[in-house]
């Protein structure tokens, strides 16, 4: 294999790494195009529609995301989760010291920035708040919500350098969230009227469906996952920032040169 | 009745996510979890025992909507395992991390790799299985990545990739499956499965990522360096339990779901990459220069044992020897896997008393540390397959099967590989004893010694003289 020129090898692993893409490009292709696009898999739709009163929630989107499928949810805030605690491993592993704050590196944000950071702040917050809490009666949700709530503190990152987040308490709101979202799940498994884990154990009749207090835990749930969610993605954009802030001098130098 | 197969899961969650919380406790935190998730694997145990297989669908939520989690025999033989490898990591982990940093890292990310194991062994769901098997292969990585170093950091991004790669295939397979059968519970799915493109599409695509993950030839490359350079509490998880996660879901995939598809050639296929692997695996174990890599390359041949079984399981029919053929296969994966934690947790004690953990200069080692030159020995005993181990019985049965079948060919290979674990065993075995033998204390420091060395004796002693309830156990799930 070593006797192979380089060049030449590399050549052929890129022509057989084409050639395998799309042969499974074609065969997906010819698989799928027998089922058309609204193939077989909409009678699970039917189904799930059909029994969405079930849940009580008014966005059938969340009756899957926190119902019935609520143990994935449990698993992909957990990645998420780990996703965030690499980036913080990754970046900030040396000398993170939160007291003495490194010089800005770069020129002051401007007025526009600061101004406008100002204004959109408490509107940000308020709309990831609303899109969490409404996450159960209007497409929206603790994920969508919980992205907007950090998109706004990473905007006040960005406008106020000397604003920083606290490592410790955004790691106790993602634990403890996580926690709560366990504990949903083991009240349920606890209490008579579930027996299940994460069953939905507080009283969630249909003809409350479309009010803010339904659907018995969904909401909590949800809640907590926005919570979860914003502090994690928060968690990642201070990492990066940070990072960026502790570079060397030189590094930024030759960004402005090219 | 209370459900316990949601607490296995939920317990060293809920450990994980309250050693982030609170790291200057993360370790008594952990050790907590670990025996409380402990008790909830034993409990699982007993249900599977008494009942032969339990479900519990969670949020009440039946099949085609809700996700349940299952325990047969075969799940609950492994969860088994993975709680006793678990608890030998964490004992050993609080002596071998002296510095308080990584001690807190590592409890919260070692019970996140607990918990979606578990997961990963008790779902009965395809999406539910990419989730916990992305949550394991991140933890996996992270955790290898713990100590730092730039050939560590390396290898565990190429892992972490690799990983990532093999979920994507095996997402793809599930997404031709969804579409085609609109449900993604393994039962519902076993029952309208048919033979066909689509039916093969996805089992190549499923098996391929999953292999990928396996380490299964010539798809190994990646995991001698990833195991090689994590720390040994570490590595040892990783050998024993990540990768025969991965294999265990071939087979729930080859034996349960798939059946029907599965075709003589394609299982033979199997065969064929498993006895290269025993082949090629053993002889770069036997000539590795360190002991971390020595071990990560046996687990490489070990994985090649386990894929032997697949074409005999195939070509056999159902009746008492398959029964007894697919107990061996288990009985092979759980020796393995106690044995290869033993090993790994040895070589990380050997490494940090010696500084190295080169092969040719371990000399003195059976007089400074007795207690973990006999752990070596003892693993040893269990990878080459000598009696009473469990793997004796294991390839025992393997080799009958293969004469009843008519595929007598691949004795050889068993013949091959098991000689060629003999003599990597012996060459280390032959290093270490090369000094005036004067002893002076067999056990040098309990908490780290003492895991390693009970992982090691239960893996040669315990699973072979008692392998008899595995039979139980496992041919209760069967049956009902």
């Amino acid at each position: 294999m070593t006797a192979v020129p380089l060049r030449k090898r590399v050549r052929v692993k890129t022509l057989l790494l084409v050639l395998l893409c799309g042969w499974l490009f074609a065969a997906h292709l010819g698989v799928l195009l027998q089922y058309g696009l609204d193939g077989q898999s909409a009678s699970v739709g039917d189904a799930l529609l059909a029994r969405n009163a079930e849940t009580a929630s008014a966005n059938a989107v969340t009756s899957v995301v926190v119902s019935y499928r609520g143990f994935d949810t449990l698993g992909e805030v957990t990645v998420l989760f780990l996703a965030a605690t690499g980036i913080g491993l990754f970046f900030g592993g040396h000398g993170r010291a939160e007291s003495h704050r490194p010089e800005p590196p770069m020129s002051p944000p401007n007025e526009m920035m600061v101004t406008g950071v100002r204004l959109l702040f408490p509107v940000l917050i308020l709309l990831g708040v609303y899109v969490v809490l409404h996450g159960h009666l209007s497409p929206g949700g603790g994920f969508q919500g919980g992205v907007i709530i950090a998109t706004a503190f990473f905007l006040r990152m960005l406008a106020d350098p000397a604003f920083r987040l606290r490592h410790a308490r955004i790691g106790l709101l993602e634990s403890l969230s996580g926690s709560g979202f366990v504990l949903m799940g083991l009240l349920g498994l606890s209490l008579a009227g579930t027996a299940t884990f994460l069953g939905n154990f507080l009283p969630h009749p249909v003809t409350e469906m479309g009010r803010l207090l339904s659907a018995g835990v969904i909401p909590i749930i949800y809640a907590l996952v926005g919570v979860k969610v914003g502090a994690e993605v928060a968690a990642i954009f201070g990492d990066m920032l940070e990072r960026r802030g502790q570079q060397s001098p030189g590094l930024l130098g030759d960004e402005s040169d090219t | 009745m209370v459900d316990s197969l949601a607490l296995a899961v939920s317990v060293p969650l809920v450990g994980g996510l309250l050693a982030t919380a609170i790291p200057k406790r993360a370790q008594a935190l952990g050790l907590l979890a670990s025996l409380v998730a402990v008790i909830a694997v034993a409990w699982v145990l007993v249900g599977v025992w008494q009942e032969g297989s339990l479900r519990s669908e969670l949020g009440g939520w039946a099949a085609p909507l809700g996700i349940a989690l299952v325990a047969d025999g075969l799940s609950a033989a492994l969860l088994a395992m993975a709680a006793l490898v678990a608890l030998g990591v964490g004992v050993y982990a609080t002596g071998y991390f002296r510095r308080g940093d990584a001690a807190a890292h590592f409890w919260p990310l070692w019970l996140l790799l607990w918990a979606a194991l578990n997961g990963l062994l008790l779902a009965a769901d395809l999406f539910n299985i990419y989730v916990t098997l992305e949550l394991l292969g991140l933890t996996a990585a992270a955790l290898g990545a713990l100590t730092g170093s730039v050939e560590a950091v390396s290898a565990n991004l190429r892992y972490l990739l690799v990983g990532l790669l093999g979920s994507m295939t095996y997402l793809l397979g599930v997404a031709l499956l969804y579409t085609a059968h609109g449900t993604l519970d393994l039962g519902l799915l076993a029952a309208v499965i048919q033979p066909g493109p689509v039916a093969a599409s996805a089992l190549v695509l499923m098996t391929a990522g999953l292999a990928l993950k396996a380490a299964l030839f010539p798809l190994h490359f990646w995991l001698p360096p990833a195991h090689a350079n994590a720390p040994a509490p570490v590595s040892a998880a990783l050998s024993a339990l990540v990768v025969k996660a991965a294999f265990y879901l071939i087979l729930r995939l080859w034996l349960d779901v798939f059946a029907p598809v599965v075709t003589p050639w394609a299982a033979s296929l199997m065969g064929l990459l498993g006895a290269m692997a025993i082949i090629w695996g053993s002889w770069r174990a036997l000539r590795s220069e360190r002991l971390k890599l020595l071990a990560a390359y046996s687990t490489v041949a070990q994985i090649g044992y386990l894929c032997l079984f697949i074409p005999l399981l195939q070509a056999l029919p159902p009746g008492s020897e398959r029964d007894d053929l697919f107990v061996a296969l288990v009985l092979m994966a759980l020796t393995h896997g106690l044995a290869k934690a033993g090993l790994f947790l040895a070589a990380g004690l050997v490494q940090r008393d010696a500084g190295h953990d080169r092969i040719d200069d371990l000399g003195g080692t059976a007089q400074n540390m007795p207690a973990t030159t006999f752990t070596i020995a003892l693993a040893g005993t269990a990878l080459i397959g000598l009696p009473p181990s469990g793997s004796f019985i294991g390839k025992w049965i393997l080799m009958t099967s293969a004469i009843e079948s008519g595929q007598w060919w691949w004795i050889l290979v068993i013949l091959v590989g098991t000689l060629l674990a003999a003599a990597y065993v012996f060459r280390v075995l032959s290093r270490a004893f090369n000094l005036e033998p004067t002893p002076r204390r067999f056990v040098t420091q309990a908490r780290t010694e003492v895991p390693a060395l009970l992982l090691a004796l239960a893996s040669v002693a315990v699973l072979g003289l008692a392998a008899d309830s595995l039979w139980r156990l496992l041919g209760m799930g069967e049956g009902a």
